[in-house]
C-alpha cells in the first residue's frame, strides 16, 4: 500500500477513535446501590466508580435533595449537596469514596458539639428511599448519573 | 393640546427610559465574592462569627453605594467543614459573573480546590496555611494574615525573651500540643525548623484527636516543658489548659496559645481562675483591642442592634478578608474600570497592597506584594487577666519560618 495512503489511514482512524472516546457517555455506578444507612458505613463506605470523562479532571459526585427533605447547611435555592470528588485517570476513570465526615454530615446529619465532637442527638439521618446521584466533570461538564438506595434499617426481633 | 399631551408624554417616556436604564445598569454593576465556610459544621463556632463581620463589612460597604458604585455580591456556602460540599459548591459558583474571588475555610478545602481556582485566574484567601506562602508555590493564594508557623515561631521569640527577664540561664525547653490534624502540625512545617536554628529544645509534639475531653496523657509526657504552646480551636485551648491546672501544670509552666486561642466571653468566664496570665499569640487583634474598635463597634451597633458584650472577638477576624477585598477592588477598578475588572485584575492589584493599612488596624499593615502572599507579617500578644484578654505587646514582626522548611 501507499505509505501516503496508509498514515492517512490511520490518522483517520485515531481521530475516530479519539472522538469516540470524547463522546462516549459517561457512567456512574455506586457500590452498594442498596444499603442500611448504619455505622457500618464508616468502616465500609459506599464507594463511586465511573468512566467516560476527560482525563485528569475533577469529577464532583452530589446528592439530589428531594423535595420536602431539609438537608443542614443547604439553602433554599440548592437542590444538591456534594458528597465526594476524585481526579479522573488518564483513560477518564474516576473513583471516589464517602468519606467519614461527608457520612456524618450529609447521611446522619449530625450536629457538632462545641468541642467538635459529631451529636448525634442532634442527628436528622436522610430518610430510607431513593437518592440521585449525580456524577459532573468539572471541564467537561459531562453527567452521569445513578440511584442510591437507603433502605429502612431491618426491624427489631 | 393634542401636540402638548403628545409632548409630554414623549417627555414622560424618555425619562421613563432613562430612568429604567440608567437603574438596571447600575443594579448590574457588581462583583461576587465566594465565602466557602462552616455554618453547622465542627469549626462553625470560630467560623460563622468571622462571616457574620464579612456579611456586615460588605452590607456597610454596599450601603455606601458600593465601592465606586460596584456592589459587592457575598454568596455564603455552609460546607459543614467537607471538602465534598466545598467542591460542589465552588462548581456551582465559579462562573457566576464577575466573581473574584473564593474564601476557603480550612487548609484542606482549600488545598484541593486551589488546582482549579488557579485554572479559572480567580484568586482564593486562606487563613494561614504556610504552603501557599513557600517561595516555590507561590500563586493566587493569599492568607488572611500570617502563617501559623510564622505566629508560632514569635512565640518562640517572645518565650525566649521571657525567659531571659526572668534571668533564666541557656534557652528553655518548649512543649508543642496540637489537633492530630494538618492543620494541628502546620505551625511545625517551619517553626520545628526555627526552634532549632534559634537553639531552644523542642520536646516531642503531642497530638491529641479533635473533640477530646481529657487531655492527661498527653500532658504528663510534657512535664519537663517550661513553655507549653498549644494548637487547637476555641474551646480546645481552655480545655487542654483546665487539665493542666488540675495536674498543677500552670505553676511553673507558661502556658502560650495560638491564635484560635481562649476567646474573651467564650468559655473564660467559666474557666477564668484557670487561664490566668495565658498568652495568646495572634494576628488580629483580640481581646479589649476588639471591643474599643470603632468600626467595629459601628458595624456591630448598625447591623446587630444588640448590646457588645454579645459579640464574638471573631467578628472583627472576620473584616480581615473582606477589608483586603475592598482595597484591591477599588485598586482594581481605577486600573481598568468595571467592564475589565476580573480575577486578573483583583489578581494584580492584590499584589500592589504593600504597605497599606487596609484593615485599619485589625491587623499589622498589609504585605501583599509579587513575592509575598502573607496578609501581614506581624503578631500581637495577649495576657489572661482576670475574664479579660488584655494585649501586652504592640505589632511585632514574625519572624519567616516558612523558607526553613521545604514544601
Amino acid at each position: 500500500m501507499n505509505p501516503k495512503k496508509l498514515v492517512l489511514i490511520i490518522g483517520i482512524v485515531s481521530l475516530f477513535g479519539l472522538l469516540l472516546v470524547a463522546c462516549a457517555a459517561p457512567k456512574l455506578n455506586i457500590v452498594p446501590g442498596k444499603t442500611v444507612l448504619s455505622p457500618a458505613l464508616f468502616k465500609k463506605p459506599i464507594t463511586f466508580t465511573g468512566s467516560g470523562y476527560q482525563p485528569k479532571e475533577t469529577v464532583v459526585i452530589d446528592l439530589i435533595v428531594p423535595q420536602g427533605i431539609k438537608m443542614k447547611g443547604l439553602k433554599g435555592e440548592e437542590n444538591g449537596v456534594g458528597i465526594a470528588f476524585a481526579t479522573a485517570d488518564e483513560k477518564g476513570n474516576f473513583k471516589a469514596t464517602l468519606s467519614p465526615i461527608t457520612t456524618l454530615n450529609t447521611l446522619f446529619q449530625v450536629g457538632w458539639t462545641p468541642l467538635m465532637r459529631p451529636d448525634f442527638k442532634k442527628a436528622r439521618p436522610l430518610r430510607p428511599g431513593k437518592y440521585e446521584i449525580v456524577a459532573t466533570g468539572i471541564e467537561s461538564e459531562k453527567v452521569s448519573k445513578a440511584i442510591l438506595e437507603l433502605l429502612p434499617p431491618p426491624k427489631k426481633k | 393640546m393634542k401636540k402638548t399631551i403628545g409632548s409630554t408624554a414623549m417627555l414622560f417616556l424618555i425619562i421613563f427610559v432613562v430612568v429604567t436604564f440608567t437603574t438596571s445598569h447600575a443594579a448590574e454593576k457588581q462583583v461576587a465574592y465566594l465565602s466557602l465556610s462552616d455554618y453547622t459544621g465542627p469549626v462553625a463556632g470560630i467560623v460563622a462569627p468571622g462571616d457574620m463581620g464579612a456579611v456586615d463589612f460588605f452590607k456597610y460597604i454596599n450601603d455606601k453605594g458600593g465601592v465606586q458604585g460596584v456592589k459587592i455580591r457575598f454568596i455564603a456556602v455552609d460546607t459543614r467543614y467537607d471538602v465534598a460540599r466545598a467542591m460542589s459548591a465552588y462548581k456551582r459558583y465559579r462562573k457566576t459573573p464577575k466573581l473574584l474571588l473564593a474564601v476557603a475555610q480550612g487548609t484542606h478545602i482549600g488545598k484541593a480546590i486551589y488546582p482549579i481556582l488557579e485554572r479559572d485566574k480567580l484568586i482564593m484567601s486562606i487563613p494561614g496555611d504556610g504552603e501557599f506562602v513557600s517561595k516555590n508555590k507561590i500563586g493566587r493564594a493569599f492568607t488572611t494574615g500570617n502563617c501559623y508557623q510564622d505566629t508560632f515561631g514569635a512565640a518562640l521569640d517572645w518565650m525566649v525573651r521571657d525567659w531571659e527577664k526572668k534571668g533564666k540561664p541557656g534557652k528553655p525547653t518548649i512543649g508543642y500540643m496540637g489537633f492530630d490534624s494538618a492543620a494541628g502540625k502546620e505551625p511545625l512545617r517551619g517553626g520545628k525548623e526555627y526552634a532549632e536554628k534559634i537553639g531552644v529544645k523542642l520536646l516531642k509534639p503531642e497530638f491529641f484527636p479533635v473533640g477530646s475531653t481529657d487531655h492527661t496523657t498527653y500532658l504528663t509526657r510534657l512535664k519537663g516543658a517550661d513553655y507549653i504552646y498549644v494548637e487547637g480551636a476555641n474551646p480546645s485551648h481552655t480545655n487542654v489548659i483546665r487539665d493542666a491546672h488540675r495536674m498543677g501544670m500552670t505553676k511553673n509552666i507558661q502556658f502560650v496559645c495560638d491564635v484560635w486561642g481562649p476567646i474573651m466571653g467564650e468559655g473564660l468566664k467559666a474557666h477564668a481562675k484557670e487561664l490566668q496570665g495565658v498568652v495568646i499569640a495572634t494576628y488580629t487583634i483580640r481581646g479589649t483591642d476588639v471591643y474599643a474598635h470603632p468600626l467595629v463597634k459601628k458595624l456591630w451597633a448598625k447591623y446587630r442592634k444588640k448590646p457588645i458584650s454579645e459579640m464574638s472577638p471573631i467578628y472583627a477576624a472576620g473584616l480581615v478578608m473582606p477589608m483586603h477585598f475592598v482595597t484591591g477592588l477599588e485598586s482594581a477598578l481605577k486600573k481598568v474600570g468595571y467592564e475589565k475588572v476580573d480575577g486578573e485584575a483583583i489578581y494584580q492589584a492584590y499584589q500592589k497592597l504593600t504597605g497599606k493599612d487596609t484593615t485599619q488596624g485589625v491587623q499589622g499593615p498589609c504585605t501583599y506584594s509579587p513575592t509575598e502572599r502573607r496578609g501581614s507579617k506581624h503578631v500581637r500578644f495577649y495576657k489572661v487577666a482576670g475574664e479579660k484578654i488584655v494585649p501586652i505587646s504592640g505589632w511585632i514582626t514574625a519572624p519567616d519560618t516558612v523558607s526553613l522548611h521545604k514544601f
